[in-house]
């Protein structure tokens, strides 16, 4: 709790002190702590609050730190995205985006989605292996004849 | 079957005991937990807790003495480590990274303290 009247500044808060830290390293590119420990002491910025900033930004993704011969390299990285899961057809329809006239995906009055192909016959794709064969037997015009699955096992005694 | 540190360490230790110095380990690490998530994780640390605290800690007349052991002489400390050791430093300790028990002895000498 802070006392009425008091002003909080980057010099006495370890955590608005990390926040210029990490601008002064996105600005130069590369720092290291000796260098940002003597711009510190410059400023007379008090070297506990400066450690109690650092490690605070040793905790930060976003900053990349290397020991290098004693000292400690800072580089601000870029993080990697996370990976967004693909939406489904049922979450996408469900979505109420402004439907465009040209696309053939659109919606109707109600908002629900139109299929743009509905004379395209899919049903087949969630067919089971021997309904497909069926369907595929029928479509040709042949007869269907159902295979034994143990046709080519089976011997003759 | 003990790793490169820990036969380090219990060279080390086992020095710093014969020399008659006062001295502990600090065991800081964040505890796994079973009952954490699905498959367990590890406990947050304390909100006071830092990380890179050295692995012995040995008083010497007065003198605060921060040791952090490694596998061998060219292994480099991590950068909370860095940072740990410029604390103590900064608050008129020492700080030591040992890697092999001549590191070690050489402590030892420069803490005036004779090992045999």
């Amino acid at each position: 709790m802070l006392e009425a009247g008091s002003t909080v500044s980057w010099k006495t808060n370890h955590i608005l002190l990390a926040e210029q830290l990490v601008k002064r390293i996105s600005e130069d590119g590369e720092s290291t702590f000796d260098k940002l420990e003597a711009r510190a002491l410059q400023l007379g910025v008090s070297m506990n609050i400066f450690d109690q900033a650092i490690a605070l930004i040793h905790k930060m993704k976003s900053v990349k730190r290397v020991s290098k011969l004693g000292t400690v390299k800072y580089s601000i990285q870029e993080l990697k995205k996370k990976v967004q899961l693909v939406k489904t057809y049922i979450s996408l329809a469900e979505y109420e985006a402004p439907a465009r006239i040209d696309s053939p995906w659109c919606f109707d009055e109600s908002g629900r989605l139109i299929d743009p192909f509905p004379e395209i016959d899919v049903s087949y794709i969630f067919l089971k292996p021997e309904a497909l064969e069926k369907y595929k037997a029928e479509l040709k015009g042949r007869t269907f004849i159902p295979k034994s699955r143990y046709a080519n096992t089976r011997t003759s005694s | 079957m003990p790793t490169p540190e820990q036969v380090v360490k219990n060279k080390v230790c086992k020095l710093l005991n014969e020399a008659g110095i006062f001295f502990f380990q600090v065991n800081n690490g964040a505890v796994f937990d079973k009952n954490i998530g699905t498959t367990g994780g590890y406990r947050s640390l304390s909100k006071w807790a830092i990380a890179g605290v050295s692995d012995l800690i040995a008083i010497v007349n007065g003198q605060f003495i921060g040791i952090e052991l490694k596998k061998n002489e060219k292994a480099k400390a991590s950068p909370d480590q860095i940072l740990f050791a410029k604390r103590v430093e900064r608050n008129k300790g020492q700080y030591y990274l040992i890697g092999s028990e001549e590191q070690a002895k050489a402590m030892l000498i420069k803490l005036g303290i004779n090992s045999t």
